[in-house]
């Protein structure tokens, strides 16, 4: 499998491909107008793809708004499996003539074998597939369980294991069920984890918030899912038909979600303890892939006992239209009632209904803890919502998190968070979040460790100091960044680029600055807090003064950012950001320069520089340490000089306007040395004739 | 001390070379007057006369020390005809005095008006080349240019 590469603009391209189509990566044709329906999913379009000998792929064109998993491109392409396509290649379409024209922004594209038949299903929503028992057993499983046993072994999360992500093997139709031999799970890269699964294959936690927010998610919900699958193909009728998906989590709540999925059909008994095992809501009690592999093995695992004890009152809680005697169901049922439920908490009524009706000391603990932490946090905005937030967990300590609008995993908040801003939708609410720790509460009361919550807590504690600070590079938006790795640049300027990379905003602006010539500002706040967060290199040291209210300082710091990315990354010439440079910046940095003739140099020096390419030549014009230093110490010689000039000129024109004696004294002198040197000629002249007189005589 | 051993030593040779003295002293009282007028610091009159003076007297001392170099001859010498010729030299210097004077000084404030006027083109020059804020007449922001709104 294909390594991720930059993108070559190869001299094949002539010969390859046709106008209906463009090279990716110098070896891969894509037509992006022939849309595969069957592989494609909302926000990513797979089109047909082919190799140089013909090969045939298919490509996954994402958007850069559906967050693509493009970190998992390494994990995925060590995945040995024959039951999932292998990665061809992957990387950001570019900037030929041939994308442009067919292609109206960037995309993420993924290239894959094209190993896929026929969907292994035309309906894959129906709930009931009544597949004989033998056929998933010998047909079906060994090929999920053998990805799956892959996908362990190399700690790869596939999170979209459902029956409308399964194909027949190539060549076999969909309706022949009797002659599948073999499936193959589709591609799950081009959307966040479960963000395409139905909510029926999710554990109740991850079932109940919205798929943006679903989280990065944990092998044993792949297990869940492949419990949810089995049953959908085995059982004969659906105990949720008819139920909304809010019903079937409070079924799943309820009566657990093996009973919830399953009911009333009779599951062959080979099936029976598998189905269990792997639909145990509690993770502990879950089988695990090597329970799995063992009864697929022919090894007889039992159900694990124990598991979530499941609390009942004695007597009935009256809240809204309902009557409560689970208090999972009743915190449930908050986050639809938010004031409701607040009037239910400080009457005192769920208190003493706890306290007498459940009964139960591990739960009571964990309502007064969530009563003390809300009441500590005081009346500051949002104390109801975190009241009753809190005490939701506290009553259902496997549940997610929900604050006002926004309902998520605490390790979804991030991308969560990151699509609602893409989305443009309110933020405040995530930005309280991160202010009243509401999601270490979460971690301090739910009922199984997740691994990375320490990371997650590092995660929240930076974004919550970022966004206390108002510069660009910093606040709410560089917690998009901060917390999701993985995902590009969402500045709205940019909103038709896959930027990833520093690197990537660099050639995305000279593509945008060609396009685009009334483009006022290069920097908003995203892009200033995603190049800090991605390579902080490469903009941290100009940071504050980008942020300046002074245009040259912003100027010159704007170069100089645009100078490193190209001098570090090694990046090819980019016309229209010397263009812009010199249209933009070399007014704020000429006027600058105290020396007018240096400024007119260097002014033809940049009009000669604009449309070379070369932000870095550009940027040594007005370096620092050379040029400017010299015109600063050249400048403060000149003052002095106009000083000493002033001087002169006030005594020079004093003594010419009022010394009536200005130049006698020299006069005097002059007339001294003339009278001498006459006298001493009288003298010579004397002796000469006296002597020669007397000589002659 | 070393003023009155030269005083001393002066009056010693001149009683030594007495008629030199006599003719001397005689012929040269403009100079002598000069001196006591000219009130400058150099004192530089009493030279410029004392050295034409002195050119009009040579005459008459090379006659007196070819001759016996006696008060007699001294006497004979002095007539108001070698006085008269002896004192032109003396006006003489008054006139290079006077003449040069005056001519140095038109060229110097000549040359005086042209350095300003040289000045001023500097001035501007400095001023075209490193704009207004090279006067110091303006509050200057910490990089050294006139102080304007923040964001201009």
């Amino acid at each position: 499998m294909a390594e991720e590469t930059e993108t070559p603009e190869s001299s094949e391209e002539e010969s390859f491909n046709s106008s209906d189509s463009f090279l990716f990566k110098g070896a891969i044709e894509i037509f992006p107008y022939d849309e595969l329906s069957h592989l494609s999913k909302a926000g990513a379009v797979a089109c047909r793809a082919k190799g140089k000998k013909g090969e045939k792929y298919f490509a996954m064109l994402c958007e850069r708004n559906t967050f693509p998993r493009t970190k998992l491109v390494t994990k995925y392409n060590n995945l040995q499996t024959q039951y999932m396509a292998g990665l061809v290649a992957s990387g950001v379409t570019g900037f030929s003539k041939q994308e442009k024209q067919l292609l109206s922004q960037q995309y993420y594209v993924f290239v894959f074998e094209d190993i896929y038949g026929d969907p292994f299903t035309d309906t894959p929503h129906k709930a009931t597939l009544n597949i004989k028992p033998e056929i998933v057993r010998y047909n079906i499983l060994p090929s999920l369980i053998g990805f799956l046993q892959d996908a362990d072994k190399n700690d790869f999360l596939h999170g979209s294991l459902h029956l409308g992500n399964i194909y027949n093997l190539s060549g076999i139709k969909n309706n022949d069920v009797e002659g599948v031999n073999g499936v193959c799970v589709g591609e799950c890269l081009s959307l966040p984890y479960s963000y395409d699964m139905p909510r029926e294959y999710l554990t109740i936690s991850r079932s109940s918030v919205p798929p943006i927010a679903r989280g990065r998610g944990v092998f044993s919900d792949e297990i869940y899912s492949l419990g949810v699958l089995l049953s959908i193909m085995l059982r004969r009728t659906d105990p949720c038909a008819g139920l909304s998906d809010d019903e079937v989590i409070k079924l799943k709540m309820d009566q657990g979600s093996y009973q919830a999925i399953v009911g009333d059909n009779r599951i062959d008994v080979y099936f029976l303890n598998a189905l269990r095992g792997m639909l145990q809501d509690d993770p502990e009690q879950r089988w695990t892939l090597d329970d799995v592999s063992m009864w697929v093995d022919g090894q007889r695992i039992g159900v694990k006992q124990g598991g979530i004890k499941r609390l009942n009152a004695n007597r009935p809680l009256p809240f809204v239209k309902d009557k409560y005697i689970r208090p999972e169901l009743l915190g449930y049922d908050f986050k639809a009632h938010v004031q409701e439920a607040h009037q239910l908490i400080i009457s005192g009524e769920l208190e003493k209904w706890v306290d007498r009706s459940v009964a139960n000391p591990a739960l009571k603990a964990r309502l007064q803890l969530a009563y003390e932490s809300s009441d500590k946090y005081g009346q500051k905005t949002g104390h109801l919502e975190r009241k009753v937030a809190q005490v939701a967990l506290a009553l259902n300590n496997d549940s997610s998190l929900f604050y006002k609008d926004i309902d998520f995993l605490p390790d979804g908040f991030g991308l969560s968070f990151a699509k609602a801003l893409v989305d443009g939708e309110e933020i405040k609410a995530y930005a309280q979040m991160l202010e009243i720790s509401l999601i270490s509460f979460w971690v301090e009361n739910k009922r199984d460790d997740a691994a990375d919550v320490a990371v997650l807590l590092s995660a929240i504690e930076s974004c919550r100091m970022s966004a206390k600070q108002a510069g660009m590079g910093y606040g709410i938006e560089r917690c998009a960044y901060l917390l999701n790795s993985d995902i590009p640049c969402l500045s709205p300027k940019f909103e038709d680029y896959y930027i990833k990379t520093p690197e990537d905003y660099f050639v995305a602006l000279n593509d945008l600055c060609i396009k685009d010539s009334g483009l006022e500002r290069i920097v908003d706040r995203h892009v200033a807090a995603f190049i800090s967060v991605r390579d902080r290199q490469m903009i941290d040291a100009y940071l504050a003064d980008i942020n300046s209210d002074v245009a040259h300082v912003r100027a010159i710091a704007l170069l100089k950012m645009l100078a490193t990315i190209q001098l570090r990354a090694n990046l090819d010439k980019a016309p229209g950001i010397s263009n812009w440079v010199v249209d933009h910046l070399s007014k704020p940095l000429l006027e600058r320069i105290h020396d007018r003739d240096m400024r007119k140099s260097i002014d033809m020096k940049l009009k000669r520089l604009a449309s070379n390419g070369d932000v870095v030549a550009i940027a040594s014009l007005f370096e620092k340490e050379t040029v400017l230093r010299k015109d600063r110490g050249d400048f403060n010689n000149a003052m002095k000089e106009y000083q000493n000039l002033i001087k002169q000129e006030k005594i020079l024109d004093y003594n010419i306007k009022n010394n009536k004696r200005y130049g006698q004294g020299t006069g005097r002198e002059v007339a001294s040395i003339v009278s001498a040197g006459l006298g001493f000629l009288i003298v010579l002249v004397i002796i000469f004739w006296f002597f020669g007189e007397r000589l002659m005589g | 001390m070393q003023k009155i051993v030269t005083i001393v030593l002066l009056l010693i040779l001149a009683a030594a070379v007495l008629p030199t003295t006599l003719l001397l002293c005689v012929g040269m009282m403009p100079t002598i007057a000069a001196f006591f007028i000219d009130k400058t610091k150099q004192q530089l009159k009493g030279l410029t006369v004392g050295c034409m003076n002195f050119a009009a007297c040579f005459y008459y001392w090379l006659q007196l020390v070819s001759s016996h170099h006696s008060l007699e001859e001294a006497w004979e010498i002095i007539s108001p005809a070698s006085i008269s010729v002896m004192y032109a030299g003396a006006v003489a210097g008054y006139f290079i005095e006077w003449g040069v004077s005056i001519a140095v000084s038109m060229l110097m404030l000549q040359k005086g008006r042209s350095k300003l006027k040289s000045i001023r083109k500097k001035k501007e020059e400095c001023l075209e080349r490193w704009g207004v804020e090279v006067t110091g007449n303006y509050r200057l922001d910490e990089y050294g240019f006139p102080m304007r709104q923040k964001d201009e």
